[in-house]
């Protein structure tokens, strides 16, 4: 099949000529493709924010060289080879490009050369959205080890940009893990990070003051573990976990990480007190993964009623949600939320993971409305 | 004439002596001190990529360090590296030697350079001592050397050389400064104050000054980053010795001294036998044949010699838990372990086999065997990762990882570490030999070490039992019944643990496998469960008439002597290396 943009392509490459940039293609006949290209990452189709860092890309396709045109809805355009079968994008053009697409639609065009013969991929196309995103993301970079560790550290990247600065590294800490990491309401001016070694801890930030303190209590099962944020800054949430680590033997799996007990805490950052969430301390059940709804007035976690008996690979876990007053700290009802047996009585065995904010709770591969309140059992959704 | 004829010959002895010095060390290295190339070899994979030696200047003594990294790789090959490390020795001894004549202001004693170079020999002999601390006490010796005699010059050079010296060797810049104070003190003329200021609060500063705004790690770390000093070198009193010696020396030499006017053949006799005491001393002192013995035996298994593994161990037996480790191992490697266990020492029990997890960088570097060997493919993994992560990449742990990703079908991790081992300084050949098998399934199944592996892949999911040995074991075989490897292993583990009735079930399952024989000490504890358990004899399997002619003279001896020691006296010539000696007389080890 030929392109009817064979035309504009070869107008493009006689424009190229006058350019600095690469080399025009050979002109000569186009062999259209049926495809669209195959890269990595796979951006085909998906919808950008306007102030993203350069959307470099690899091509995983046989040919001897690449090109590739990125053409905007207003004409703008970027012309890139291929270096050792990647796109580099320079930043300076992309953000002009992007830019001046906001809103709108781009195409991207890659050609291949084979043997002196060029053909042409089924262009794809992005979208770029009118909106930016929040520029940080904060995680945590380590050698993936499974039970020792040497350096590593939390880390920002600028996600318009390649820059990551580190936001603490363990060579500081002596050489402890630092992980859990958690900020309130996406913002750096109440954050927290767990410390695990011989200066151990978690670290609270807020506002300008910085403390560690011990969240281990004697009732309590260890120090805080999977925390959560309140809206208003004042609480914090933690699961406490005895979690426990096991190796494979067969070469199709590696580990196994789970817990066999778990409670859930409420930490006052104001008072420093912990306390156990009503009902969830104890053998009975296993609770963790809390998660605030935004209003406060609600707290999501994961439940499960296995226990030190039950094979790892049985463990499931359901939905609750428990209410909470942050005026009087008083606790509510415990109500199901997602109960997996329920809803999954004849399909592969799934287990619902981390509930979060915004009225949508995550099942592997669903995604589900949650109960109305007060509902104890659910027939449908 | 004869002035510069006598200076002539005094040159000469210099260099002869350096030279001489050089062929010592040589020799010390290339046979007694092999240990220490051994011990080196490995630590770290020297890559030729610009991203590595970035690595190296986020801390101070970066530069240094990767000078050190480089040469160490020549330690794989023998002559190789017994050269580098007396062409470190030798350089050693001409800096000193230059710093006493400055000092001196004259020609200084040879006895000076000469025990400066051989202390060098003696802290190598503590195989924790790299090179790059060698190359930072010869660097601040050396530029040491090169301070002005001039005040104001010397001002300028301490300026400039100590941010300088700072960088390249970290705190080795102390030593420098300590060098120049000595000399500034104890120097013709009055001490500058200045410089003394200079030697102490400046490196201080910018010490500090890095720490804040430069390297941005711990001020404690950064103080006496590289030193041969502390806990993470290991207690060794060698560099302190040199040290000492390079600041008394100095002192030395400007001391107004008696018998300046003896004999120059006194003096020469004097001053060689000086040196003769001091270099017999050092070594002596220095020289640890418990670590030559350990890393002979680990050269051996390395190198896959089991044959002389075991001839050496059987002159030299080991009473190291690495060493003992590695005697098994060279035993299940031969089929021995079950005939000739107790001919070696034991006295680690079952950690002798297997060692117990520990997020120690020996005990996981070298882990990965026992379990590779045993064909649990996932555990030897484990091992091996971990091991990357306390030491980064080494040529073993690397190759461990290529093996197992190989086996377990992760060609794209495996040609992730094969490309990386190709890009180290003497790797390609090897990474050029497993990249052979990338997305070649056929070509691992044919390969001797692949090969079985792959053929033995677990097939019924269990999980690691972590330290539990005889769990992991029965585990194992339970997948695989004719895993040989494993059920030597568990065998000799119930034999040391004298777990008699756990012996026999196994019995006709190790016939099976052995071609219908069963070793010695297997045979021995078969003939204690018969008499043990009448009423389940195995009777299938017999003992052999000489292990029951033994065992009858056995119990003839031990019924002979009532007392218990005198008994095993009169047994240990005969029995020694016998299940029924070691089920009588030797106590387990605490597990």
């Amino acid at each position: 099949m030929k392109y009817g943009y064979r035309p504009l392509l070869l107008a493009c490459m006689i424009a190229m000529c006058g350019c600095d940039g690469p080399a025009p293609l050979a002109t000569g006949q186009m062999i259209g493709l049926n495809q669209k290209p195959v890269i990595f990452p796979d951006y085909t189709g998906i919808t950008i924010p306007v102030n993203i860092a350069p959307l470099n890309f690899e091509v995983i396709e046989d040919g001897e060289t690449f090109f590739a045109l990125f053409e905007g809805d207003n004409g703008t355009t970027i012309k890139l080879r291929a270096k050792k079968r990647t796109f580099r994008i320079p930043a300076g053009k992309w953000n002009r490009f992007i830019s001046a697409n906001q809103g709108s639609q781009i195409s991207v065009k890659i050609f291949k050369r084979t043997q002196r013969q060029w053909s042409g991929f089924v262009p794809f196309q992005m979208q770029v959205a009118s909106e930016p995103i929040d520029p940080y993301l904060v995680y945590r970079l380590i050698p993936p080890g499974y039970e020792t560790w040497s350096s590593m550290g939390l880390y920002q990247r600028d996600l318009t940009s390649f820059r990551e600065k580190h936001v603490i590294e363990n060579r500081y800490i002596e050489d402890n893990c630092v992980n859990c990491h958690s900020f309130s309401n996406g913002s750096s001016e109440n954050m927290l990070f767990h410390i695990r070694g011989s200066v151990g801890g978690t670290m609270i930030k807020k506002g300008d003051d910085i403390e560690k303190v011990d969240l281990k209590r004697e009732e309590t099962l260890s120090a805080g573990v999977y925390p959560a944020w309140h809206p208003s800054g004042e609480y914090i949430a933690f699961s406490t976990n005895r979690i426990e680590q096991y190796f494979h033997a067969s070469p199709e799996k590696s580990i196994e990480v789970l817990d066999r007990q778990s409670d859930l805490i409420i930490y006052n950052v104001a008072n420093k007190k912990v306390t156990h969430v009503p009902g969830t301390k104890g053998d009975r059940y296993m609770e963790t993964y809390p998660s605030w709804s935004p209003d406060g007035t609600s707290l999501y976690f994961s439940r499960s009623e296995a226990d030190e008996m039950t094979s790892f690979d049985s463990i499931r876990y359901d939905i609750y949600r428990i209410a909470f007053d942050p005026v009087t700290e008083e606790f509510g009802e415990t109500e199901p939320v997602y109960l997996t047996w329920l809803h999954n009585r004849c399909r592969v065995p799934l287990s619902p993971g981390y509930p979060r904010t915004g009225n949508i709770f995550y099942a592997p591969s669903t995604i589900m409305a949650p109960l109305p309140s007060g509902t104890k059992k659910q027939t449908s959704v | 004439m004869k002035n510069r004829a006598g200076r002539y010959k005094l040159i000469s002895i210099e260099k002869l002596t350096g030279a001489l010095l050089f062929l010592f060390a040589l020799l010390w290295f290339f046979y007694p001190g092999e240990y220490v190339l051994v011990a080196n070899q490995d630590l770290t994979l020297f890559l030729t990529t610009p991203v590595y030696l970035l690595s190296f200047l986020d801390h101070p003594g970066g530069l240094i360090e990767y000078l050190g990294s480089l040469l160490s790789q020549f330690f794989r090959f023998r002559l190789a590296g017994a050269v580098v490390l007396s062409v470190v020795i030798a350089t050693g001894y001409f800096a000193a030697g230059s710093l006493f004549n400055k000092v001196s202001g004259k020609k200084g004693p040879l006895i000076a350079g000469v025990l400066a170079s051989v202390l060098l020999i003696g802290m190598h002999n503590f195989y924790p001592h790299q090179v790059s601390h060698s190359l930072g006490f010869i660097l601040a010796i050396a530029m040491a050397t090169k301070a002005p005699a001039d005040r104001s010059s010397r001002r300028v050079f301490l300026a400039i050389a100590v941010p300088v010296i700072y960088l390249v060797s970290g705190g080795f810049v102390w030593f420098f400064c300590g060098l120049v104070l000595a000399g500034n003190i104890l120097g013709r003329g009055k001490t500058d104050i200045v410089s003394v200021l200079l030697s102490i609060l400046y490196p201080a500063l910018i010490i500090t000054l890095g720490a804040r705004f430069l390297y941005l790690y711990p001020l404690n770390e950064l103080i006496g980053a590289q030193l041969p000093f502390g806990s993470q070198y290991g207690y060794s009193l060698w560099p302190h010795l040199f040290a000492g010696w390079m600041f008394l020396m100095i002192l030395l030499v400007r001391l107004p001294i008696r018998g300046r006017n003896l004999n120059p053949i006194l003096k020469t006799a004097s001053g060689i036998s000086l040196c003769g005491v001091g270099i017999v001393m050092i070594l002596h002192f220095s020289f640890n044949r418990k670590n030559s013995e350990f890393f002979a035996i680990e050269k051996m298994a390395i190198g896959e010699e089991w044959d002389e593994l075991l001839k050496y161990t059987a002159q030299h037996p080991s009473t190291n838990l690495f060493g003992s480790f590695y005697t098994n191992l060279a035993l299940v490697k031969r089929g021995m372990l079950c005939e000739a266990l107790f001919q070696y020492p034991q006295g680690f029990g079952r950690r002798g086999l297997c060692f117990e997890w520990e997020e120690k960088s020996e005990i996981l570097r070298r882990g990965s065997d026992f379990f590779w060997t045993i064909h649990f493919v996932n555990e030897a993994h484990h091992w091996a990762f971990e091991s990357l992560i306390t030491d980064g990449f080494t040529q073993r742990n690397l190759l461990r990882l290529i093996q197992t990703e190989l086996v377990r079908g992760n060609f794209k991790v495996a040609e992730k570490y094969i490309d990386y081992l190709g890009g180290a300084l003497f790797q390609k050949k090897m990474a050029d030999h497993y990249s052979a098998f990338l997305y070649n399934r056929g070509a691992i199944e044919n390969d001797p070490e692949l090969g079985p592996r792959l053929n033995a892949r677990i097939k019924h999911d269990f999980f690691s039992e972590g330290a539990d040995l005889e769990e992991n074991l029965r585990s194992v075989l339970a997948n695989n019944p004719s895993n040989r490897p494993a059920l030597e292993y568990l065998m000799a583990l119930y034999l040391l643990e004298k777990e008699v009735d756990k012996i026999a079930p196994f019995l006709p399952g190790y016939l099976e496998t052995h071609e219908g024989r069963l070793p010695t000490l297997l045979d021995e504890s078969l003939l204690v469960f018969q008499i043990t358990h009448r009423e389940d004899q195995l009777s299938d399997i017999k003992v052999s008439p000489a292990t029951k002619m033994r065992f009858d003279e056995y119990t003839r001896i031990l019924r002979q002597y009532r007392n218990r020691d005198e008994a095993a006296r009169m047994l240990y010539p005969m029995y020694k290396h016998s299940f029924w000696f070691h089920l009588n007389f030797n106590s387990l080890p605490n597990r």
